[in-house]
């Protein structure tokens, strides 16, 4: 750029109408990385209207409700697309094709489970969690209750220096969480010994201290397809199962 | 029985070679062949364990044994064998040895088979045919006499260089379609042109030919005072502990001499024990010993060492029982075959590289290949391992099934190659994709119960509801009881009934499958097996 064209463009003296229009339009050129957007794990796109500026890092998110494990796998599955490692520990239960269709890149799932007789200590617990804080992105952790308050204070200190995110399915017991995901779900297409589970709509309702303010969301999650999407206002249910007379 | 990795038969035993099962087929193809085909997964370890035996009765006659994998042992003859009164003597006794150390072992992995030739591979084969040779009534050796290994290798398979010298089966391939027929055409070929056209893998496979692998080509003596040791504060006892310093001590020596550029392909590994015990093994790979591969042979030689056979399929500790048990000798508990050598814990772990060679070096790919947060992810696997030990952490595999936990099983992690997961995850192109008939629709349980919860399932009338031999059900589900909860049943779908491997007396199951969705909201996955009703899973 000459200095003829920079003078140019210098706003003249006195008020400008587009001054302020214009300085906004540069505004994301001389950005030099917003430390904001960085300091968050990204969702699944059907998450947006309640989290619409993703998981914070650092945060220890609870989910409750009826579909408190797959809400779980779901607000894991953005990282994991992105190429991050999701970390399980304390889930015995866990369903691999469930997380597999929540969108968990599976490939990239670590799981730790405690031996059947001997479950893990309360110090083994804190250390599990502090190596899988330092290594993976998103943590889903299903044993909170069985951590005791020192420990959950020091896991805690841990994540907010590491900035991954700890999910915690179920109870939260000595952790203090940040944002609270709770879910209530109804499912479509059983009927009376007929169908089969096809479609579960969930109610997703987002609070906690580091959200702004509390927003919720209908969910089809997942639809009669497979997919996960927001439901659309005024769009039917899934259809149900035609009765058809066999034999 | 066949071993099989991925899919892949590795290894058969004789009985199934013989009815056709050959190294390479898949497990249908295998299966097909032989259909009483015992099936059991590959898994290094145990055969490390197994092997541990072998080479302490071999090491108790010969110095400086050299091991490349479980099953294979070499040594130097020379001395040995003077002291015994000529190669046939030398021969016999450590076929006594071994046979006497694999006792009942020894029906089911077959004969022993010893060579004696000038070079490494030379003796590979040597051992091969006398393995053949014995399972014929054969004396169970076969002895080149010096001097005289090119001859004997000259009219031999190119096959044997895939199977002995380790040499990649698309080169060995490229050598058959240039016309090359037998070892002997191999090694007459100029090397400076085996050089120039196929480069280093060319010269390894020219000089084993040629028997004149005695030291692989390009190997040199490792840089003075390239020895890794860490001294233990307090005794050791853990083998995952171990074994984790193990892979510290050995990403050092590879980073050491990546620096270098060169690649161990010959080290030493040495563990001390408080009361003075040690074991000292050399470990040797032609193709050179990366980090990970240095780990598997520290951890297979301390986990032989301190455990001896005792058929444990989980990496134990080392030396469980011996860490209180002062100078007696024992624990394990196996009858017979214990053989713990350890009566203390760990002191000193030692890993030094005795030979070296210029490394060529791996082409990373230019798009993906490994990110930060892979390598991120694997260290702190690593240091899971260490901490709650190898078969607490898993990955999930596939291997296909119609139950919501026979899909994916899990797998221990640092039995799985975590860089290269395609194939582990998902269904292969070569794998029994399916169809499953009977494989329940999408979506799955998100909570699949590591036990079933036995759970009572009654009509409106309060009956016990039952699914008769034609799959008719006795009622409609009206309340399912379970762990305390009575809950009133909302919707219901099914008898799914599924009848799984019929042909197997033993393994025969035929369960009806019910969706079972409650009043409050929850949905099961319930099975009724033999009149009993289980909760298998949960759409949570």
């Amino acid at each position: 750029m000459t200095s003829a064209s920079v003078a140019h463009t210098l706003p003249r003296r006195g008020p400008d109408p587009d001054a302020r229009d214009r300085l906004a339009a540069l505004a994301p050129r001389i950005d030099t990385g917003s430390l904001a957007a960085e300091r968050v794990v990204a969702v699944h796109p059907a998450l947006a209207t309640v989290l619409p500026q993703g998981l914070p890092r650092g945060a220890t998110v609870r989910t409750s409700g009826r579909a408190a494990l797959s809400g779980a796998l779901l607000l894991a599955a953005g990282a994991s697309q992105a190429g991050a490692w999701t970390g399980v520990a304390g889930v015995p239960e866990l369903g691999v094709q469930a997380a597999a269709e929540a969108g968990l890149a599976l490939e990239r799932v670590v799981a730790v489970r405690d031996r059947a007789g001997a479950a893990f200590s309360d110090d083994t617990w804190g250390q599990v969690l502090g190596a899988l804080l330092d290594g993976f992105d998103t943590v889903v952790f299903g044993a909170a209750t069985r951590v005791r308050a020192g420990t959950a204070r020091r896991v805690q200190s841990r994540l907010a220096h590491r900035g991954a995110v700890l999910l915690i399915v179920g109870a939260a017991g000595a952790f203090s969480c940040d944002v609270e995901v709770d879910t209530r779900s109804t499912w479509e297409g059983l009927g009376d010994g007929h169908g089969h589970l096809r479609a579960r709509r969930v109610d997703v309702s987002v609070a906690g201290r580091r959200i702004r303010r509390p927003r919720q969301d209908s969910l089809w999650f997942p639809d009669a397809e497979g997919a996960v999407r927001r439901v659309e206002d005024g769009s039917a249910n899934v259809t149900p199962l035609t009765w058809r007379q066999t034999g | 029985m066949a071993v099989l990795h991925a899919n892949r038969v590795v290894a058969c035993s004789r009985a199934a070679a013989a009815a056709g099962v050959r190294v390479g087929h898949r497990r249908r193809e295998a299966q097909s062949r032989c259909p009483a085909l015992d099936v059991v997964a590959h898994e290094p370890a145990r055969d490390a364990r197994a092997f541990h035996d072998v080479i302490e009765a071999v090491a108790a006659a010969v110095p400086r044994l050299e091991l490349t994998e479980p099953g294979v042992l070499t040594f130097a003859t020379r001395g040995p064998s003077r002291y015994f009164g000529g190669d046939a003597a030398l021969a016999a006794h450590v076929r006594t040895l071994v046979e006497s150390a694999l006792g009942t072992a020894l029906r089911a992995v077959g004969p022993v088979g010893i060579g004696i030739a000038d070079g490494r591979f030379a003796a590979g084969v040597a051992a091969h045919r006398a393995m053949r040779q014995a399972a014929a009534g054969g004396d169970g050796w076969v002895i080149v006499p010096a001097a005289g290994s090119a001859t004997f290798l000259a009219r031999g398979s190119l096959q044997w260089l895939i199977h002995v010298g380790g040499v990649e089966p698309d080169l060995v391939g490229l050598f058959r379609r240039l016309g090359l027929r037998d070892l002997g055409a191999l090694a007459a070929l100029p090397i400076t042109d085996v050089l120039a056209r196929f480069g280093q893998p060319g010269v390894i496979a020219h000089q084993m030919a040629a028997a004149g692998d005695d030291r692989p080509p390009g190997t040199q003596d490792p840089p003075e005072g390239m020895v890794f040791v860490h001294h233990f504060d307090a005794p050791v006892h853990h083998l995952e502990s171990l074994v984790f310093v193990g892979k510290h001590l050995a990403d050092q020596l590879a980073s050491a001499l990546a620096a270098q550029g060169r690649v161990c392909t010959q080290m030493l590994v040495t563990a001390e024990t408080e009361h003075g015990e040690r074991t000292e093994r050399c470990w040797s790979r032609s193709t050179g010993l990366s980090a990970a591969a240095m780990v598997e042979r520290i951890r297979w030689q301390l986990d032989g060492w301190g455990q001896g056979i005792t058929g444990d399929a989980g990496g134990g500790a080392v030396a469980d029982a011996a860490g209180g048990e002062g100078g007696e000798r024992g624990g394990g508990g196996e009858d017979g075959v214990v053989q713990v050598d350890v009566t203390a814990g760990v002191i000193q772990l030692r890993v030094e590289p005795l030979a070296v060679r210029a490394d060529e070096g791996v082409q990373l790919g230019l798009w993906g290949g490994r990110t930060q947060a892979d390598e991120w992810a694997q260290r702190a696997t690593a240091r899971l391992v260490g901490l709650v030990g190898d078969p607490q952490v898993v990955v999930p595999a596939w291997q296909g099934g119609r139950h919501p936990d026979d899909v994916y099983r899990w797998v221990s992690a640092s039995l799985s190659d975590l860089d290269d997961p395609t194939g582990r995850a998902a269904p292969g192109p070569g794998a029994a994709t399916g169809p499953w008939p009977g494989l329940l629709p999408a979506p799955s349980p998100a909570a699949v119960y590591p036990s079933a919860v036995e759970a009572s399932v009654v009509d409106a009338d309060g009956r016990h509801v039952g699914v008769s031999g034609r799959g008719v059900a006795s009622g409609a589900p009206a309340r399912v009881r379970c762990a305390g909860r009575d809950e009133e049943v909302a919707a219901w779908a099914g008898p799914w009934v599924v009848e799984e491997r019929w042909w197997d007396a033993g393994r025969h199951r035929r369960v009806a499958r019910y969706q079972l969705l409650t009043q409050s909201g929850r949905a099961y996955l319930a099975v009724l097996e033999r009149q009993r009703w289980w909760l298998v899973a949960e759409y949570a």
